[in-house]
């Protein structure tokens, strides 16, 4: 017990004094661990979508991003068919990146007859239409 | 309570061990690179060489934030993943055999990431399990097809062995412990982290705020997302050892 206990204690002091700190350019959140977990349960799309969300907001409110983010939660958006806060998302990374102009524009040109559907029939607005979902 | 502390002091040495090497600078071509000078990259699925069916989707959960972390405007990788397979691409092999230029035009790209993971399996024996990564990665040019940047990249973990008069048990423990779950995220970080900002990594990109260290002088090279203060050291090939994969 003491030897692990002694181990660890060595560990976090050498940790601590190596200075090897790591500052990150992009605000992350839990985007990369929430990947993970989607994958593994592929039917947690809403938590992947809650971690995607508390993410971008984070990023927003420091203006740091990571490069992705956006369309990342803009593409879980559709997915869980709420396709003008999807097509909102999209104009956001293409316009924080204009490396992503290019895909952004077929996204925002794919959506763009979704939105205006669900703008004319709310009511189905709350679901994807049978067949669409995971279409790009 | 015993091994799982054992356990995380090993992981924490282990981490300490491999994760902070500053090895000498060894002599690598980016001239191809700072040619191309690409701003933004492209990673693919990565082409699966172990027998792990998961491992290219959980490899593509730790790969984009090392690549954008060095300055890169790195796309969305799931949306990546999932357009390709909508286009009939969802082997990942087609798509690494694909014509660079086709799928930089498609995206709109400068250049495309292809990892290939080599090695993703733990092996057993009584009182120990070790688990072993290993991934390479081509950078190539998507207005050339040619190669950028090449790099590869071995991590293996090996809980180590206890010698006093608890050592078996704990050795039996910790074997099995690892057995159960093998868990390859921590050694795919370091293994990341080291290909991409460790000696023979990628140079800093557009994006990043010591862009023009040592690198010749390009224009637009504003960071667009980045904000204030972020002050990189060259022994940023330091991962964070622990993500709750539970």
């Amino acid at each position: 017990m003491i030897r692990a206990r002694t181990l660890l204690l060595a560990t976090v002091v050498l940790l601590g004094t190596t200075g090897c700190t790591t500052t990150r350019v992009f605000h992350w959140g839990g985007y990369e661990s929430a990947l993970y977990h989607y994958y593994k349960s592929p039917d947690s799309l809403d938590r992947y979508a809650a971690s995607l969300e508390v993410a971008v907001r984070e990023g927003r409110r420091s203006n740091r991003t990571a490069p992705g983010l956006y369309a990342e939660y803009g593409y879980v958006l559709h997915l869980l068919g709420r396709p003008a806060e999807a097509l909102s998302f999209f104009e956001l990374e293409k316009a924080t990146w204009p490396e992503s102009g290019q895909l952004m524009d077929i996204m925002i040109r794919n959506i763009t007859p979704e939105v205006e559907r669900s703008r004319t029939a709310p009511d189905s607005a709350a679901r994807p239409s049978p067949g669409t979902e995971g279409e790009v | 309570m015993m091994p799982l502390r054992l356990l995380w002091a090993m992981l924490a040495v282990a981490a300490l061990a491999t994760g902070c090497v500053t090895a000498p600078a060894v002599r690598m071509d980016y001239s191809r690179l700072y040619d191309q000078n690409p701003r933004s990259i492209l990673i693919v699925p990565a082409v699966n060489r172990s027998v792990d069916v998961d491992a290219p989707n959980y490899y593509l959960s730790t790969i984009a934030r090392p690549v954008a972390e060095r300055g890169y405007y790195v796309f969305p990788v799931h949306l990546v993943k999932r357009i390709l397979e909508d286009d009939g691409l969802a082997d990942a092999a087609l798509v690494h055999q694909a014509d660079p230029a086709r799928l930089g035009e498609m995206f709109g790209a400068d250049a495309i990431m292809y990892v290939t993971i080599e090695r993703w399996d733990a092996m057993y024996a009584i009182v120990s399990t070790t688990v072993i990564v290993e991934f390479s990665y081509v950078l190539k040019s998507a207005k050339t097809g040619e190669v950028l940047w090449k790099n590869s990249e071995q991590r293996t973990f090996t809980p180590q062995q206890q010698n006093n008069s608890n050592g078996l048990l704990a050795n039996l423990i910790a074997a099995a412990i690892t057995r159960a779950a093998p868990n390859y995220i921590p050694l795919t970080q370091q293994a990341n982290a080291n290909a991409v900002a460790g000696p023979r990594g990628l140079p800093y990109g557009p994006l990043h705020p010591r862009y023009h260290d040592g690198q010749p002088q390009t224009e637009g090279a504003t960071p667009a997302g980045s904000g204030s203060g972020a002050t990189d050291s060259d022994t940023s090939a330091t991962p964070p050892v622990t993500m709750d994969t539970g």
